[in-house]
């Protein structure tokens, strides 16, 4: 069956973000087949949904930037694409959403533009005692703290294939035991390989 | 920016991009920090949804997404308007309870009353009760996170003997006194009443459940609804008074005297919609797939069956109305699988007509079809591959026993032929792995019966050359109102023993058996009487939970509790005599004493007894006890 490629950006957030990967794929599945999406299906014993994220982040992180691969078997005018999104929004849970959908030519855009990652982890200060900036060993490309009065945000830029919990990052930069306490991590943004916002690449992609 | 991605992830606030121009003010940006947090916890938040939300809990737990709740078509009314508030709680993880058909029907029919509010719980796992216990948070429902002493009522679904020490827990972590007599003065304490299969013997668990619900949930579960509504302002000894009057409701303290009966309640299924705005869970849960009870009760009356016995008579839904709830179903949660469910579907007289109506939809969009606990006898290779024309699922079988004498003995009525013949077809089609359950222990059963087992399997796996052929083989437990209530349960060294007869199989298929201690334990509380309570507040004390799981059976708990409270084990797994008064007798479920009598007679001699529905009568009794007969489509 002939199937048409193209990229979908949804949100999650609120206690959704203690979403697993695969739960947070099943939801979005499950939520295209509510808001009826003419999804493709695969062939043979066991049809399955096609449907690919470039990284699987880790449970309790906030996504703002879920972008993800899926194929539709027909080719939507841009009109109806806005209905669709308006009907996906209606039929998911509190804390998922749809903002996007772009038509592209072929498959692997997503994995082949996408070369980095802004991360941004929120912590209450009174949780932490001591910190130390240390990116040694962490393979982050930018890292930075804010301070607050009452809060202390760690901000990171990381490769996407060198994606590591944000537990394992924050366990390298702060003296207690933070997997302990309060943290909101946050998949904030997604780049190419010249640090550009991935939404403007995506739009060169799509037709 | 951080700030509106705080917002933005806490609650949508429109002023977010206002802030933006102030990203450099740090102050200003800590005190939105500070206002999102208050705002929140002090308007929406409970104190327990504050401490989910924020005290890092549910990093440290596996599977969060157990405690979250918030899930597709669950329900959140405000509670102020409305005049009872219902707990239904399974007690046992989240996993399993969400997966039970029971408890998504009567979640459906109270929250579509207007004056009742249903929510949800379940019995959190180890590392979260911990968590808990830490911060003394008590046990909590999913939709608004609000501890289940403030309810007016909260019922436990009773599914399994081995969850019953579960309940104990969950009333411990509601901080729930256990026995009934430390509540029935209590006014702040719900009501705890409970319903599900095992209430057809309910003493075991007398003592910590104010009132048992036997028989079907459908049109009971509105009618405790309205007396509990009336009676709200009454004390709690007259609403336990009023629920006693309610045909099938059983209340310990009310009916002391076990002379009286307690009838079990029916219902024609038509009568009833099918729940089709069911949760759509998100974590991966035991049977993640929409439910449709097309039929209740079974009459093949197999003799070691407890649901075949006391979901009687049958009662099959129209396949009209089931085609078009089906279909809202598939709207309503965008599952790709759908099970059509009862205890025998393929026996299911309306099956092809309702097939046909969905199978060309379902094929298009690719919406698998599952039909569990299909008879071998029946196994129908055209529905078969109708069904696995979407996806193919596994193929399952349950011959049940080895050789054809043991297989009369339970009447399960199906031939070596019928067997041999349902799998060579099931191979012809293409499917390559089968599952098998057997029974070892049942009554009457010799050493050269579980031979035959092991040819069995040697020749399903050599003959028609299974790749992949599993066994699963359990001890059979007997069940109250069964044929089987007067058969000895053999110990788990006697299983052991059969066993590793069984094991010259091994060669032929991967066999797993069910740990026997487990069947004891379960054997014990099934037939039990009022001193069985005493065992399981021991094994509770002790620390006994989540029985079910193999990984949490211990069964040197259950063994030092029987030994303290000094209850031999032997006394529950004996023989029971013809004319002995049991434990159970007073839960009347239609079903004649002589017919159970007779059935286990002519088990001693193998003699099969025929299914009413195609046969002639069996004088079961359940029709003319209770005046209700079969429901068939044709």
């Amino acid at each position: 069956m002939e199937f048409y490629t193209y990229i979908g950006r949804v949100k999650k957030t609120g206690v959704l973000r203690f979403l697993s990967n695969m739960e947070y794929m099943r939801s979005i599945e499950r939520t295209l087949r509510r808001a009826k999406f003419p999804i493709w299906m695969t062939q043979g014993f066991h049809p399955r949904i096609k449907l690919s994220f470039p990284i699987a982040l880790a449970t309790g992180t906030v996504d703002l930037t879920g972008f993800f691969e899926f194929r539709m078997v027909e080719d939507i005018p841009k009109d109806r694409i806005k209905n669709l999104i308006k009907e996906f929004n209606l039929k998911a849970p509190k804390g998922l959403s749809m903002t996007n959908i772009w038509k592209v030519e072929k498959s692997g855009v997503l994995s082949n533009v996408i070369e980095y990652y802004e991360f941004k982890i929120i912590m209450k200060r009174s949780d932490i005692s001591d910190y130390h900036m240390n990116k040694n060993d962490l393979n982050v490309i930018d890292l930075d703290f804010v301070k607050l009065k009452d809060f202390v945000v760690v901000e990171y830029i990381i490769a996407r294939n060198k994606i590591t919990k944000p537990e394992n990052v924050l366990d390298n930069l702060i003296s207690n035991t933070v997997n302990k306490t309060f943290y909101i991590p946050i998949c904030y943004k997604a780049f190419d390989k010249n640090f550009n916002n991935i939404v403007k690449t995506i739009e060169q992609f799509s037709v | 920016m951080i700030s509106m991605l705080y917002t933005k992830t806490f609650v949508q606030l429109p002023w977010a991009s206002f802030i933006l121009k102030f990203r450099k003010n740090l102050s200003l940006r800590n005190n939105i920090y500070l206002l999102v947090l208050r705002v929140r916890e002090e308007k929406k938040m409970n104190n327990i949804n504050r401490w989910l939300q924020t005290s890092g809990v549910l990093h440290r737990v596996r599977k969060p997404s157990r405690y979250i709740g918030n899930e597709w078509n669950s329900v959140i009314k405000n509670s102020k308007k409305i005049s009872l508030r219902f707990a239904l709680v399974f007690p046992d993880l989240y996993e399993v309870g969400i997966s039970n058909l029971g408890l998504r029907i009567l979640y459906d029919i109270l929250n579509n009353r207007e004056d009742v509010f249903a929510e949800r719980a379940y019995l959190p796992w180890k590392d979260m009760i911990e968590e808990m216990e830490k911060v003394n948070v008590p046990l909590f429902t999913l939709e608004t996170k609000t501890p289940l002493t403030e309810f007016d009522v909260i019922g436990f679904s009773l599914q399994y003997e081995l969850s019953y020490t579960n309940v104990l827990l969950a009333l411990e972590l509601s901080k729930i006194p256990i026995l009934f007599e430390d509540r029935i003065e209590r006014e702040d304490i719900p009501l705890i009443i409970a319903g599900g299969p095992c209430t057809t013997n309910p003493l075991p668990m007398e003592r910590f459940i104010d009132a048992f619900v036997v028989g079907d949930g459908e049109e009971i579960i509105n009618e405790i609804a309205e007396a509990l509504i009336q009676t709200k302002r009454l004390r709690k000894v007259r609403k336990l008074e009023t629920l006693s009057k309610i045909k099938g409701i059983y209340v310990p303290v009310f009916h002391k005297n076990k002379n009286i009966k307690i009838t079990k309640r029916i219902v024609n299924l038509n009568d009833y919609p099918i729940p089709t705005k069911q949760i759509v869970p998100y974590m991966d849960t035991i049977h993640d797939r929409g439910i449709i009870e097309v039929m209740r009760g079974c009459n093949r009356g197999c003799r070691f069956c407890h649901a075949g016995m006391i979901y009687r008579p049958v009662r099959e839904r129209e396949p009209r109305t089931l085609a078009k709830s089906i279909n809202e179903l598939v709207e309503n949660t965008g599952y790709e699988e759908i099970s059509l469910l009862s205890l025998s579907t393929s026996d299911c007289t309306g099956l092809n007509d309702l097939l046909e109506m969905i199978l060309p939809k379902f094929e298009k969009n690719k919406i698998a079809i599952s039909v569990p606990s299909t008879r071998v006898d029946a196994f129908n290779v055209d529905i078969a591959n109708k069904i696995s024309k979407i996806r193919r699922t596994g193929l399952t079988f349950a011959p049940e026993a080895g050789s054809q004498r043991m297989r009369n003995v339970i009447n399960k009525n199906i031939s070596y032929d019928d067997i041999f013949e349902a799998l060579k077809k099931a191979k012809e089609s293409g499917w390559t792995r089968v599952k098998l359950y057997f029974m070892i222990g049942l009554p009457f059963e010799k050493d050269d019966d579980i031979l035959e087992m092991v040819d069995l399997i040697k020749t399903i796996k050599s003959n028609l050359r299974f790749k992949e052929v599993n066994v699963s083989v359990a001890t059979l437990v007997p069940k109250p109102h069964t044929p089987f209530q007067f058969a000895k349960q053999i110990s788990p060294e006697e299983s052991f023993r059969r066993f590793e007869i069984l094991k010259k199989a091994r060669k032929y298929a991967k066999i797993f058996l069910h740990n026997p201690f487990k069947s004891l334990i379960e054997g014990i509380i099934s037939r039990g009487d009022e001193k069985i309570s005493k065992l399981i507040l021991k094994a509770h004390m002790k620390g006994a939970a989540f029985d079910d799981w193999e990984e949490s059976f211990n069964f040197n708990i259950w063994k030092e509790a029987l030994q303290e409270i000094e209850i031999d084990p032997n006394e529950y797994i004996r023989e029971r005599g013809y004319n002995e008064k049991l434990p159970w007798d007073f839960i009347e479920l239609g079903i004649d004493r002589n017919f159970l009598v007779r059935e286990y007679e002519k088990s001693k001699n193998a003699l099969t007894t025929e299914d009413c529905r195609w046969g002639r009568c069996t004088y079961c009794g359940v029709c003319y006890n209770l005046g209700v007969s079969n429901i068939l489509v044709h």
